[in-house]
């Protein structure tokens, strides 16, 4: 099984589903911060990492290397709390400790599918930064 | 005078990295450098400097918290300031990263401005590096000139190795493992450097030594190996007449790297410490690589085994003081052949 990046797509439309996926206020800090074009480029990196991570992962499963499936769940978890992915984040929570099997890599395939778009400008803004 | 701070960030994720790079590079008069890998980091210990540091605390092979105490050992590094960018548990014990010498930590996800906040008061309380224009256009301009140095070494260490029909990065590591046993030898930031990039030209003598020489295989005649030891009298005569002292230091290091403390060496039978000490590293380094690495008439030897025969060769072969360096920067050793490994068959055809 392998992972393919998905495209970015900068201009999506907003989704009841954007709400569940990212941390608006996070997101909203991280665009005053480092603009539109800084954020595009860090959830690009993001997803660029995934392969590596991913097939990373699965070798730890196959080996039954507990140790290295929890320190790539932690990567990925810090990775995803940094830029607002929430849902990501606590998907990343519940799998550390489950039973070593390919479930762990379906269900973060599927949401980092969901991942894939990035919210719009009309989410609520964050106040202004200090 | 405006100060200027250099940052070095540490983070193992590179998503995570390069957001601490933006929010940290919006800060006027800070400039970073950044790093994914800790250990190839600490491997090149001896050249590292910085005014301020950011680790994350989680990453591979080493933590931040370890990382901090192994910069903070260094008397060069000892009063910089560290910040820990830490995950969310708030059970966390932040007072293991106290103890070792952590400034402050901040927990994820980090807010920018919290950030910036907080290095900037670290940086304000180291208050150094006050560098007017005129000095920051020359320290800009020296960090050029490093760099094209950087460039000039490396590439000239590739040729050198081509032509030795090495596959790898033989040359390079070794320079690398030059440094890592300078700093353990307690040896200064720019020798450090100096040696790194000098070392990678121990064999480029080989240059002038014929086709026929180089691609036998089998054992060399009587004839063929006096020819063969030459490669170190012609190194260096290729480098000693250079004015730039990293030039000279290379053309030291060909023509002393087969030199051995028991006197037996060639090609001027040196004893001890009449061997350049840059020599006597180089001997270390050299034979490790060797060892560890797949030749045509040998496999590669693990690291344990390539150690146990430096060590064993202490005294005779090797300076012990070089071989005991060795010995202590093994972790950072291990860093090196993990990141500098050789193209296999596979990789050569791929390319």
């Amino acid at each position: 099984m392998k992972f393919q990046a998905p495209a970015i797509d900068a201009s999506s439309r907003t989704t009841p589903e954007c709400a569940a996926v990212w941390d608006e206020a996070r997101l909203n800090s991280l665009r005053a911060d480092v603009g539109d074009d800084g954020l595009e480029d860090l959830i690009r990196l993001f997803h660029a990492d995934m392969p590596f991570l991913m097939a990373r992962l699965n070798a730890a499963i196959a080996a039954r290397d507990a140790e290295t499936v929890d320190r790539a769940l932690a990567a990925l978890r810090g990775a995803a709390s940094h830029l607002g992915l929430k849902s990501l984040a606590a998907l990343t929570v519940q799998l550390r400790g489950t039973a070593l099997d390919l479930s762990i890599h379906d269900r973060l395939i599927a949401e980092l599918a969901r991942a894939r778009d990035i919210p719009p400008h009309d989410m609520p803004q964050a106040g202004p930064e200090q | 005078m405006t100060p200027n701070y250099n940052v070095l960030i540490v983070d193992a994720n590179r998503t995570s990295l390069a957001l601490l790079d933006m929010m940290v590079r919006k800060l006027p008069n800070f400039s970073t450098r950044l790093h994914s890998d800790p250990m190839m980091l600490l491997s090149g210990i001896g050249e590292v400097d910085y005014d301020l540091a950011i680790f994350a605390e989680a990453m591979p092979q080493i933590d931040g918290v370890e990382l901090a105490r192994r910069m903070r050992a260094v008397p060069r590094l000892a009063a910089k300031p560290i910040v820990l960018a830490a995950g969310e548990s708030a059970g966390w014990a932040e007072d293991a990263a106290r103890e070792a010498g952590v400034a402050d930590v901040l927990h994820r996800p980090i807010d920018p401005v919290e950030l910036r906040a907080r290095i900037s008061r670290l940086a304000q309380s180291v208050g150094q590096r006050a560098e007017g224009g005129l000095e920051r256009a020359f320290a800009s301009h020296a960090s050029e000139m490093a760099q094209h140095e950087e460039e000039y070494f490396t590439i000239l260490s590739r040729i050198a190795g081509f032509r030795d029909r090495e596959t790898g990065l033989h040359n390079l590591r070794m320079g690398r493992y030059c440094a890592v046993i300078a700093h353990q030898l307690g040896l200064p930031r720019d020798t450090c450097r100096a040696l790194r990039l000098a070392a990678g030209l121990h064999d480029i003598g080989k240059a002038g030594l014929p086709d026929s020489l180089l691609s036998k295989r089998g054992t060399l005649t009587h004839e063929e190996r006096r020819l063969m030891e030459d490669h170190t009298r012609i190194g260096h005569d290729m480098l000693c007449s250079a004015q730039s002292p990293l030039f000279r230091l290379a053309a030291d290091i060909a023509l002393n790297h087969h030199e051995r403390w028991d006197g037996t060496g060639y090609p001027r039978r040196l004893k001890g410490e009449k061997i350049p000490l840059a020599g006597r590293i180089a001997a270390v380094a050299d034979v490790f690589d060797a060892l560890t690495s797949i030749k045509p008439y040998k496999t590669a030897w693990s690291r344990d085994n390539a150690l146990r025969y430096l060590q064993e060769n202490a005294g005779e072969q090797f300076d012990p003081a070089c071989v005991a360096a060795f010995e202590t920067g093994q972790e950072e050793i291990a860093a090196i052949l993990l990141a500098m490994p050789d193209l296999d068959d596979t990789g050569l055809d791929a390319a």
